[in-house]
């Protein structure tokens, strides 16, 4: 069961899943952050930073994939 | 530097007469943080004083001015009322005088323009002189069409003289016909034909009237030039004795309007605000002079602005603070610890000596250029350093292991010991958040004592020992201590929590874990850049095998593809250690909301 192509699979879907989960959130985020800095530019700074608060769907999604690459090594 | 600067809350009482004269005094000092007087309290606020209409009237004459010439505050003059009355007023006539001059250049043009667009459809269409259209038992249709076959057809049998240009996609076309007829001949060709205006242009030889229009219509583009340079050049003789003026009246407007700012009742007044309270001998010493004038001065260590005071290395990591929000008096200022390990996480996550050292030279360049960024550009600098030391410790040169054919002792390699990495990361998690939990624990002890402290914040510490050592044996395949120790204390911990900030202190028991592992992120993040060094430094190899021509490609493809990983690591870095800080650090004792020191004169 732990050949080569479901490993590889698996892995990919981790952190593929997680890719499109983080876009969504930050696209969302984004937009409205993209509104508010065009009302007040002075918000550019604060709008940056909660546009990446997302950031740690796809790093956990990184360190699934690359615990999954492990346990397929072994 | 551990917290911001200390306030004194200081009252001001005077008779009437002194007013203008402390205003003065304290606008000089730029020390008194003006706490505005409320006049609900029974006291009435004072008035402006009387030349505060004659400045808001400059001034209006000045941003009028300001709208037609850009003025460049660095060469100012020193001026005084008088003398930026009369160089307003002057300005502002000499100004008035372009302006209509350069309208009329303008009405002008446009004149002509009309004439040329007239003249050239009737060139376009062919017909070279115009008495015809003039006629008056003659009507006549203009403008443009993408269907000249359409009305071709509808005009096969109408009376009527047709004219068209030669033009392929959009062509002009001219329609005569008696003046009975044309309404009819409208109504036919309407969907066909894009109408133009064109007024009746006397002519007897379109082409030749045209090109006589076209040169002077030159000379009139060259006219409007002139007079726009000479607005211009009336900008720069005037530039700074306008820029002087404009920074006169604007800092006489704040001193006229003060008054606004103050309790000022029919023979006294009283002003209020705060001042740091390391500077209040300054300002006893400022006022001694102002008969009649009585000063008290409380010390408040709950209320007042905010400033901050952090030595010089420090001080630029406040531009975190500024961002987010400032501490309040009596609270922890953070900027310490974010001067400490925010240059570790940036290190952490760029890791390449390369990229430091570019980093670091560069932003010295910015830093010289720009001194305005002088702030950021400190905190980048300071950055690179670690970056470097990161990158000593990772064994990264641009993501070869290697300085040019010294090979680098690498003491953590990222992309092989990848669990040891994530350990590391996790384990800065760790002092970094209980780190927070101490300041904390600190703040609490202030504000409510030390029983709260412990139950509420040291209940943290408690619970992380209690679940370390009951998931030890789980986790790490090692019993430091029997785990019904650590399952009694994390109840323990819990209850504790629960009496200490209700039930709010148990919902965020899930936050702590989550948050710890947040700090993977320094790893991932770092593995990232790294494997894009990697995969850069192999695609150029391969081309650089290849010999010749590819070897060039092979050279730009080496520096674009580590430009952008280091721009991507510099972004990625800087908002993810951010980001840290704000929302795990902050988050577990920063309350923030300070507001800033503002003082009356700056």
């Amino acid at each position: 069961m732990a050949s080569v192509e479901f490993v590889a699979l698996s892995a990919a879907l981790a952190i593929g899943v997680s890719a499109i989960a983080t876009a969504w959130a930050e696209k969302e985020i984004g937009t409205a952050a993209i509104g508010a800095m065009a009302e007040k530019t002075e918000l550019f700074s604060k709008g940056l930073i909660l546009t990446v608060i997302p950031e740690t769907i796809i790093i956990f999604g990184l360190v699934v994939a690359l615990q999954i690459i492990g346990l397929g090594g072994a | 530097m551990f917290t911001p600067e200390q306030m004194s809350f200081v009252t001001i009482a005077s008779s009437k007469t002194n007013l203008e004269r402390t205003i003065d005094v304290l606008h000089g000092l730029k020390l008194l943080h003006i706490d505005d007087h409320d006049p609900t309290l029974g006291i009435p606020l004072g008035t402006p004083f009387k030349q505060a209409e004659k400045i808001a009237e400059l001034l209006l004459d000045l941003n009028f001015i300001k709208s037609h010439i850009t003025l460049n505050p660095a060469t100012a003059k020193d001026a005084t009322l008088s003398n930026a009355e009369r160089v307003i007023k002057d300005v502002k006539g000499q100004l008035n005088q372009l302006l209509t001059e350069l309208e009329e250049v303008r009405q002008k043009k446009k004149a002509y323009e009309k004439r040329v667009q007239g003249l050239d459809f009737l060139h376009a269409v062919g017909v070279e002189d115009s008495s015809v259209l003039s006629s008056r038992s003659i009507g006549f249709i203009a403008g443009t069409t993408t269907n000249l076959k359409a009305i071709q057809q509808l005009l096969k049998d109408k009376e009527c003289e047709f004219f068209h240009s030669w033009d392929k996609k959009i062509t002009k076309v001219l329609i005569v016909a008696s003046k009975s007829d044309i309404d009819n001949i409208r109504t036919l060709l309407n969907t066909h034909v894009n109408a133009i205006s064109l007024d009746v242009i006397e002519t007897s030889q379109a082409e030749h009237d045209l090109h006589q229009l076209q040169e002077r219509l030159i000379g009139i583009h060259q006219d409007e030039e002139k007079a726009k340079e000479r607005i211009i050049g009336l900008g720069i003789t005037w530039n700074d004795d306008l820029s002087g003026s404009e920074r006169y009246l604007r800092t006489s407007m704040k001193k006229a309007e003060a008054p606004l700012r103050f309790a000022v009742g029919n023979h006294s007044f009283l002003a209020s605000g705060w001042v740091p309270t390391k500077s209040m001998p300054k300002l006893q010493e400022a006022l001694k002079d102002v008969p009649n004038l009585y000063v008290q001065a409380e010390h408040d260590v709950h209320n007042g602005p905010t400033l901050m005071n952090n030595p010089q290395p420090v001080k630029p990591f406040e531009f975190f603070l500024n961002l987010y929000t400032l501490p309040r008096i009596g609270e922890i200022d953070p900027t310490f610890l974010v001067f400490l390990s925010f240059p570790i996480f940036f290190g952490m996550m760029l890791g390449d000596i390369g990229y430091g050292l570019v980093l670091y030279s560069v932003f010295s360049v910015v830093r010289w250029k720009l001194p305005k960024m002088k702030g950021v550009c400190d905190i980048i600098l300071l950055s690179s350093i670690m970056t470097v030391i990161f990158g000593l410790v990772f064994g990264e040169f641009f993501g070869a292991e290697e300085i040019a054919g010294i090979p680098l002792h690498i003491w953590l390699h990222r992309l092989h010991e990848i669990n040891e990495l994530i350990t590391v990361a996790v384990l800065f998690g760790v002092i970094h958040v209980n780190l927070g939990f101490v300041f904390a624990f600190i703040n609490e002890l202030r504000h409510a004592g030390l029983k709260k402290a412990i139950l509420a914040k040291g209940s943290w510490f408690v619970l992380e020992i209690g679940g370390v050592l009951a998931l030890a044996p789980m986790l790490f395949h090692t019993t430091i201590a029997p785990p019904e120790i650590g399952i009694v204390l994390s109840l323990a911990a819990v209850v504790g929590l629960f009496l200490g900030e209700g039930v709010i202190g148990i919902i965020e028991i899930p936050g702590l874990v989550s948050s710890i592992l947040s700090y993977i992120r320094l790893a991932a993040v770092g593995l990232a850049s790294a494997l894009l060094a990697l995969v850069v430094n192999e695609m150029a190899g391969g081309l650089f095998a290849s010999g010749g021509v590819m070897a060039g490609i092979g050279v730009i493809v080496l520096i674009v593809g580590h430009t952008i990983n280091m721009l991507l690591g510099l972004l990625d870095a800087f908002l993810q250690s951010l980001r840290l800080h704000y929302v795990e650090q902050f988050t577990k004792f920063y309350s923030g909301n300070g507001k800033p020191y503002n003082p009356f004169g700056r």
